[in-house]
C-alpha cells in the first residue's frame, strides 16, 4: 500500500472545511492539493486510503 | 537514610539546581542517554538518522554495502523508527517482513537480531525481553533521540520564558545544538520505507515548530539577525509556511534590508500560487503594503 503525507497549511477558523494543503505521495515526492475538506475527502477516497495517522503538528500522515 | 533514599534525595536536590543530568550520570542509572553531541562521553554505537543513515562503532564507520548486512540495517531503522524501546516483535516482524507468514517472519527476525547484535559487536545494544525489543541508551546514541531531548529541554525553557525579555545563555547553547544536529528527514531524502514516515513527520514538525519559538525568542530580545537565521532554515524544510515568510520579512525589515524584504515577499507569493493556487493571506499583504510605504 502507498504511503501519503496530508498537509494543510491554512484552515478557517470559523469554517473548519475551509482548508488549502497538499497530499503528498512517499517515495517519489508526488504532490497534489486540495482547498476544502471536501476534496481532500474525495483525494483520499481516490486513493483508496484505509487508515489516517494524525501526527503531533498540523500535519496528517496517511497510511 | 540507606544509599537508594540517598540518591533519591540528591535527584530531587539536582531536579531543583539543574545538574539533574550530571547526578544521573554519576549514578549510573540505566536510563541515561547523553543529552548533547558530546563525542568524549558517548557510548561506542552512534546512529545517525537525520538526513542520511550511518552506523559508526568505536569512532569508525561501519559500512553495509551486501545483502547480508542489509536486513540487520533494517532492522536497527525500523527499531529507531518504532521508538526503541518495548518495540513489540511481531510488528518488527509484520514490517520487514509482509509477506512471509508469522513464524517464518518470527524466524527471520531471530536470525537477524543475531547478525545485528554480531554486527554491534554488542550483545547489550539490543535487549529482547518478553516479545519487546529495546536498543540500550547504554550502549547505542541516537542523533534523532538526542535532538529530540534538547528539542524538548529548549522548548521547555522557551515556554518559560514565553513574552520574557531574557537573554540566556542556555537557550543559545541549546538552540546551536539543536538547530546542527538536525541535519535533514529521518533516514535521508532517499528513503520511502513507509513505517519510517511517522517518525520522520514527527521530528520534521518538531523542528519547524522549535525553530519558530527559536525565532520568536530571538526576536523578542533584538538579535533579528539570529531569528532571520531560524526562519529561513524553516523555509528550506517546507517553502509553504506562510507565518515563517511573515516573520523573515518583519526581521529583513528591522534590519533594515527592505530589498531583500520584498525579495522574501515575491518567494512567498511565487511558492503559494504554484503549489497551493492560492494568494498570500491579508496578514502578509498588510506587511508588503508596509514595506512599500516605509
Amino acid at each position: 500500500m502507498e504511503s501519503y503525507i496530508v498537509r494543510i497549511y491554512r484552515q478557517d477558523t470559523a469554517d473548519p472545511h475551509n482548508m488549502t494543503g497538499t497530499i503528498l505521495k512517499a517515495g517519489d515526492g508526488t504532490e497534489t492539493r486540495f482547498s476544502s475538506g471536501d476534496e481532500l475527502i474525495n483525494l483520499l477516497w481516490q486513493l483508496e486510503a484505509s487508515d489516517l495517522t494524525i501526527s503531533p503538528s498540523h500535519y496528517r500522515h496517511l497510511n | 537514610m540507606n544509599s537508594h533514599q540517598n540518591k533519591i534525595q540528591s535527584l530531587l536536590t539536582a531536579m531543583e539546581s539543574r545538574d539533574l543530568v550530571e547526578v544521573l550520570r554519576q549514578n549510573s542509572l540505566p536510563f541515561l542517554a547523553p543529552l548533547f553531541d558530546d563525542q568524549d562521553d558517548s557510548p561506542g554505537i552512534r546512529v545517525y538518522t537525520l538526513g542520511r543513515f550511518s552506523l559508526v562503532k568505536n569512532e569508525q564507520a561501519v559500512d553495509f554495502p551486501g545483502r547480508a548486512k542489509r536486513k540487520p540495517m533494517d532492522l536497527l531503522k525500523a527499531l529507531i523508527a518504532l521508538g526503541g524501546r518495548d518495540v513489540c516483535q511481531v510488528k518488527v516482524a509484520e514490517i520487514l517482513w509482509p509477506d512471509a507468514d508469522g513464524d517464518a517472519a518470527h524466524r527471520s527476525l531471530d536470525t537477524t537480531l543475531h547478525r545485528l547484535r554480531k554486527l554491534l559487536d554488542n550483545d547489550r545494544a539490543i535487549m529482547l525481553r518478553e516479545g519487546k525489543i529495546s536498543l540500550s541508551n547504554d550502549c547505542c546514541w541516537v542523533d534523532a533521540w538526542a535532538f529530540e531531548r534538547v528539542q524538548g529541554r529548549l522548548e521547555f525553557i522557551l515556554d518559560q520564558l514565553f513574552n520574557e525579555n531574557i537573554d540566556n545563555q542556555e537557550v543559545v547553547k541549546l538552540a546551536n545544538i539543536a538547530l546542527s544536529m538536525y541535519k535533514g528527514p529521518f533516514l535521508g531524502v532517499s528513503s520511502s520505507e513507509s513505517w519510517a514516515i511517522t517518525y520522520r513527520e514527527r521530528l520534521r514538525s518538531k523542528y519547524i515548530r522549535l525553530l519558530r519559538k527559536v525565532g520568536r525568542y530571538y526576536e523578542a530580545n533584538g538579535k533579528l539577525d539570529l531569528a532571520l537565521e531560524a526562519y529561513l532554515k524553516g523555509l528550506e524544510i517546507d517553502g509553504l509556511l506562510e507565518e515563517l515568510y511573515q516573520r523573515a520579512m518583519a526581521c529583513y525589515c528591522g534590519l533594515e534590508l527592505r530589498a531583500e524584504a520584498l525579495l522574501c515577499y515575491q518567494r512567498c507569493v511565487m511558492n503559494l500560487r504554484a503549489h497551493l493556487g492560492i494568494p498570500p493571506s491579508p496578514r502578509t499583504e498588510q506587511l508588503h503594503q508596509q514595506l512599500l510605504n516605509s
